[in-house]
């Protein structure tokens, strides 16, 4: 349906070319705090550059990343003519250099021609309760550091933290801090993983509704940014934007914990239904 | 010359001074820049012929998004990729091309470190992600070479202007910017989960 195609090349250039504005809010408020120049000097040179990007219509990232869709609700019905309207504005947009090449064929490294193959883009049906279509663009840079663990059905709290934090310190620097966390703990492995990416699109600063939970969010966050990893791992107060936790009923035996790691340049849009038109939201 | 803060250098004269910079330094290039990163890397580290054009100036670390205008290419995004990846090869690239710095992100690993120490090159860092900002000093794209790898894995050189800021982490003496910092956060993790009763 020629709908979709139009609003899929609009919501992934604006995902490519624009951080959300809950994203920029918090890169400033971090640039307001950091008193240290060197975290300082890095801040300004990713504000800069974001603000060269949406004024220049240029990608955010030169790794702009492989897809992460999510289509839910109402939308289901429709999922073969979106599924092509995805790969069509994908094409397209490799093909004008908004997207980088980046798709290869995983052993013999060659280049898969614009972007979409085998399991590209990556499409979930109904894994929210809700009409809408979430589209996230992820670096291999964050991506590479995504890590799931299966703990001990008795691991305790204090030991899943302490996971956290040296997960985000091996991953330093190069996950691009500072970082946006997305936590799951418990479920299945792959039922974690996943969460623990969909809860990226939670926004910076949005609190789980569970007040235990959200306390966590808050202490976890805290104890991360005392680590002093700062803007690029080059050391400073910010670390991390946010954190977001997410628990999943588990089996008796089991205990997973998944990170999905998002760099600076967190890419997620959404299309909702709003007075009767999809229309492109953060 | 040391203009607000940074050092102003042109990439030609590099050779000569890469000694001179210490970690902590805010450097800005002005010249020509060669640009590679994984299979480039590889490329260059394993073949037996020495491509003239490129000895001796500094490798940044990045695949750009290449789009032809006409003839001549333009770059659309251009920021640094993660080095550390690339440090098996410096050895033997700092050994043909004489290197005399790495421009790139999240910085070498002990393989990479010791290479800069035995070669007397250093390492610095533009902000990652920071990919139209890095569009914005680059003036020109000279050269692509290695073109059958695609665009964004393929070597080139292109012409910045005040290139930067470009923070020296890793120096030609040994010295890591981040290593004093980790180290240091790793002793202190259960007294930080302490402090906030995690």
């Amino acid at each position: 349906m020629d709908k979709f195609k139009v609003i899929m090349g609009k919501a992934i250039l604006k995902m490519a070319t624009e951080v959300p504005p809950d994203v920029y809010e918090a890169l400033g408020k971090a640039l307001r705090r950091e008193t240290r120049e060197t975290a300082r000097s890095q801040l300004e040179t990713i504000v800069k550059s974001i603000d060269i990007s949406s004024k220049r219509g240029l990608p955010i990232c030169q790794d702009t990343g492989l897809l992460t869709v999510f289509i839910n609700g109402e939308y289901i019905r429709y999922h073969q003519e979106i599924k092509e309207a995805l790969e069509s504005a994908i094409v397209q947009l490799t093909r004008e250099g908004k997207l980088r090449q980046n798709l290869v064929s995983p052993i013999t490294r060659s280049p898969v021609q614009d972007n979409v193959g085998s399991g590209e883009p990556e499409v979930y049906l109904g894994i929210e309760q809700e009409d809408s279509i979430k589209i996230m663009l992820r670096g291999a840079g964050a991506e590479n550091y995504t890590v799931l663990k299966m703990f001990l059905p008795s691991t305790g709290f204090h030991e899943i933290n302490r996971f956290v934090l040296e997960k985000t310190l091996d991953a330093g620097g190069r996950i691009c801090p500072p970082s946006i966390l997305g936590i799951a703990v418990g479920g299945s492995p792959l039922g974690a993983v996943l969460e623990s990416r969909k809860a990226l699109f939670s926004k910076i600063g949005e609190r789980s509704g569970d007040r235990k939970i959200s306390d966590w969010e808050k202490r976890l966050l805290d104890a991360l940014n005392s680590l002093g990893i700062g803007p690029l791992g080059l050391g400073g107060e910010t670390s991390v934007l946010d954190v977001k936790i997410r628990t999943i009923d588990t089996h008796i035996a089991m205990m997973p914990v998944a990170i999905t790691y998002s760099c600076w340049a967190l890419r997620r849009i959404q299309i909702r239904k709003i007075d009767g038109f999809d229309r492109i939201c953060w | 010359m040391v203009k607000s803060m940074g050092i102003f250098v042109d990439t030609r004269e590099l050779n000569k001074r890469s000694k001179e910079f210490a970690i902590g330094d805010i450097v800005y290039l002005n010249g020509d820049l060669v640009i590679a990163r994984d299979q480039a890397h590889k490329r260059l580290s394993e073949s037996s012929s020495i491509l003239n054009d490129i000895v001796g100036l500094p490798v940044y670390h990045c695949g750009p998004i290449a789009k032809l205008a006409g003839k001549k290419y333009v770059f659309l995004a251009a920021g640094p990729t993660t080095s550390v990846r690339m440090e098996g090869f410096i050895d033997a690239i700092l050994v043909k091309y004489h290197t005399p710095a790495f421009v790139g992100k999240g910085g070498f690993g002990d393989i990479g470190r010791a290479s800069l120490k035995k070669h007397g090159a250093f390492y610095c860092e533009l902000s990652g992600g920071a990919s139209a900002y890095a569009v914005s000093k680059i003036k020109k794209v000279n050269r692509m070479m290695f073109d059958d790898l695609g665009s964004a894995e393929a070597l080139w050189v292109v012409e910045v202007k005040d290139f930067g800021p470009l923070l020296v982490t890793q120096d030609s003496h040994g010295n890591d910017l981040r290593s004093k910092l980790s180290g240091k956060a790793r002793k202190d993790i259960d007294l930080i989960l302490g402090r906030y009763g995690l």
